[in-house]
């Protein structure tokens, strides 16, 4: 008894101590421009890290390479101390089931009711038909849209879609949530409850969430953390706070700057 | 009224006939041409499954086919009909060029509804996890549904258009009977006979296969 609980206490404080989330040297060329230029940063469990910076910084192809979506050149990214960058195409798929995802556009299946779309990832997993519809049946309750089960996507408003997005990247029980400019197709009000929403599954799921947005005013709402990108170099690293009270980095002054005159479409600055 | 040289009965055995090698060249059409389809989209620069070699020679493959006027086809696949049907002539006979004929032509249509899918819905899939094929059997087939349905209904009106030749191989059908009755014999009545059921089968068609679009449309 005593050996075990000698063994096991230091080793979970080894693995609440390691980051969840290590990027470590990331760089990836498209031909002759560098979309990520040797970019580190690590993120502890059940944080939320925002990704910022302008239209072409490189933050699509970050965030597409933490779930593998798109190959580095070079660098590891550890996922709960795992480096899936060596991974084949097949282990990938596996790891990628972990690993939820939502989009800008929702990228919601319009041949498919809205429950269908909540549950396609448990049927990509081969869960049984009754065990994936209750699932998802639950997640639906759970972002608000219990009754919208039989609608089709086309008939939701932008809010609702997002919503869905989100049962659906929650449906198989991921440890990371990865958001690509997820609010960015809606309105201020709607952007809010969305953000909200987010927020609560963090605190609920402790998930850990990675989100990318060009909107400063967007990542303060509910990042423990900020990343902020340049030409696909990050600039500057840490916590929210911290970064807002004292930025280091010019680019994140730049940012912050359109976020307090509230103009924040990033092609204008 | 009219004397007609054919009774009601050519007719509707003519019916059955053009019937018979449309749907049965239609079906292997589709059943063929789908998956050439999708392997085309995959394979493309930009598809799910990039493989420049595969994409070029099957690119090659159904160009060279479709650019074979379809009398010469006819008359072309002649061995290989003998092989297969073991007859060179009749309705039977008929259903191979037809259907290899209709499979490249299909798949061109079905290629460009397929490649309409929006990317980010592919994304979307792949980063829940989902293998190639579950990308097609989830997202691009079902999502370009519709075009495909409607695709189909093209192939069968051009099909039907094509069985008129199949006359030159003994197949008989509704075409044959006008070119044979109407063209060379003189016999408007027939002509029109055959042009007005030519008509009321391919709207029919059109109809139906609209509904069918329509009801798996939810965009």
């Amino acid at each position: 008894m005593d050996h075990y609980l000698g063994q096991s206490l230091p080793q979970m404080d080894a693995r609440l101590e390691q980051p969840f989330l290590k990027v470590t040297g990331l760089s990836r060329r498209f031909g002759a421009t560098s979309a990520l230029d040797d970019v580190s940063f690590s993120l502890p469990r059940g944080q939320v890290l925002g990704i910022i910076g302008r239209s072409g910084a490189g933050k699509s192809t970050l965030i597409r390479c933490l779930n593998g979506l798109e190959r580095p050149d070079s660098g590891c990214v550890e996922i709960d101390g795992r480096d899936i960058t060596p991974l084949t195409e097949t282990a990938l798929q596996a790891e990628r089931r972990r690993i939820g995802m939502i989009f800008q556009h929702f990228n919601l299946l319009s041949s498919r009711s809205v429950l269908d779309n909540v549950a396609l990832p448990l049927k990509l997993a081969g869960l049984p038909k009754r065990e994936r519809r209750d699932r998802a049946a639950a997640l639906l309750e759970r972002v608000g849209l219990g009754g919208k089960e039989k609608d089709y996507p086309a008939q939701l408003s932008g809010g609702q879609k997002q919503r869905v997005g989100i049962a659906r990247a929650l449906a198989s029980d991921p440890v990371l949530l990865l958001c690509d400019e997820a609010t960015s197709a809606l309105d201020p009000e709607t952007t809010v409850s969305i953000l909200a929403l987010l927020r609560d599954i963090n605190r609920e799921f402790g998930l850990t969430i990675v989100m990318i947005t060009h909107e400063m005013n967007v990542a303060r709402r509910i990042a423990d953390r900020v990343l902020v990108m340049a030409k696909g170099r990050a600039v500057e690293e840490g916590p929210m706070r911290q970064v807002l009270t004292a930025p280091q980095a010019e680019e994140t002054r730049v940012l912050l700057h359109a976020a307090s005159l509230g103009f924040e479409d990033g092609e204008g600055i | 009224m009219f004397d007609l040289p054919i009774s009601g009965d050519d007719l509707w055995t003519a019916l059955q006939q053009t019937v018979e090698m449309v749907g049965v060249a239609g079906i292997i059409g589709f059943v063929v041409g789908l998956p050439l389809a999708l392997l085309l989209v995959a394979t493309a620069p930009n598809g799910i499954w990039p493989q420049r070699a595969i994409n070029r020679s099957l690119g090659l493959l159904v160009n060279g086919v479709r650019s074979v006027p379809f009398i010469i086809l006819l008359v072309a696949l002649i061995p290989l009909t003998r092989l297969i049907v073991g007859s060179s002539i009749g309705t039977a006979a008929a259903i191979v060029p037809l259907a290899i004929g209709a499979t490249p032509y299909f798949a061109r249509i079905a290629e460009v509804s397929l490649r309409e899918v929006d990317g980010g819905l592919v994304e979307a899939v792949r980063a829940m996890g989902g293998s190639r094929l579950s990308v097609m059997r989830e997202v691009l087939i079902p999502e370009a549904l519709p075009g495909l349905v409607s695709g189909f209904v093209v192939t069968l009106v051009t099909l039907i258009g094509s069985s008129a030749m199949a006359g030159a191989v003994g197949a008989g059908g509704l075409g044959d009977l006008g070119i044979r009755y109407g063209y060379d014999e003189f016999s408007t009545a027939v002509i029109v006979i055959v042009v007005a059921i030519l008509i009321v089968l391919v709207c029919g068609v059109q109809f139906l296969g609209d509904r069918l679009a329509a009801r798996f449309d939810h965009r």
